[in-house]
């Protein structure tokens, strides 16, 4: 729950920008596409514990 | 933490959003929705003191608890389809976070409902 989580999928958005750009080039287009659905899984699966903590917290604290 | 860390991390999650934006449009919503969580995941620690003072205050003024936890659970609604409103409106699907909206209105009038009925109760007794 702090910033470096910020800099992580900002790291992931640019490896997968950059590795899609490099396997283009080396005309491998599905694993450019595959690397890029990777990066969101990633990025989404950081994201996701850190949604399920801030909505127990609201509820916790509205009573929903 | 306190508003000047908040400002900080906006701003650098801000950058970071436009620098994913041209490469990697999914992604800056991912950015987007995890920073508007980090933001209020730690604004939302020093929120439980201020309902628990809230409950505090309203049982010595008497209030039954039962109308007060209508209103608290009713700024919980609001607040969350808020959240959720502004992402879709941010990765512009502007239609998605209306029906959330809805949705949310629907909730609260539900939860509305029984203060609604004492209310009318307390009146029929006043007028017949």
């Amino acid at each position: 729950m702090d910033i470096t989580i910020i800099f992580k999928i900002a790291a992931i958005g640019i490896l997968t920008a950059v590795s899609g750009m490099l396997l283009k080039k080396a005309n491998r287009e599905e694993i450019a596409t595959l690397v890029s659905i990777a990066g969101l899984i990633l990025a989404l699966v950081l994201v996701l514990d850190m949604i399920v903590q801030l909505f127990d917290a609201v509820k916790g604290l509205f009573e929903l | 933490m306190d508003v000047v860390k908040i400002c900080a991390m906006a701003l650098i999650a801000v950058l970071a959003v436009v620098l994913l934006k041209e490469t990697r449009p999914e992604l800056a919503v991912v950015m987007t929705v995890c920073t508007s969580i980090l933001i209020v995941a730690s604004a939302v620690d020093n929120l439980f003191d201020v309902v628990y003072s809230f409950y505090r205050l309203s049982e010595q003024s008497g209030v039954d608890k039962q109308s007060l936890s209508c209103v608290v659970k009713i700024i919980g609604i609001g607040y969350i389809a808020e959240f959720a409103n502004n992402i879709c409106v941010d990765a512009n699907c502007k239609s998605i976070g209306d029906k959330v909206l809805f949705a949310s209105k629907i909730a609260i009038a539900l939860t509305a409902l029984p203060v609604l009925t004492q209310l009318f109760e307390l009146l029929r007794g006043f007028l017949l």
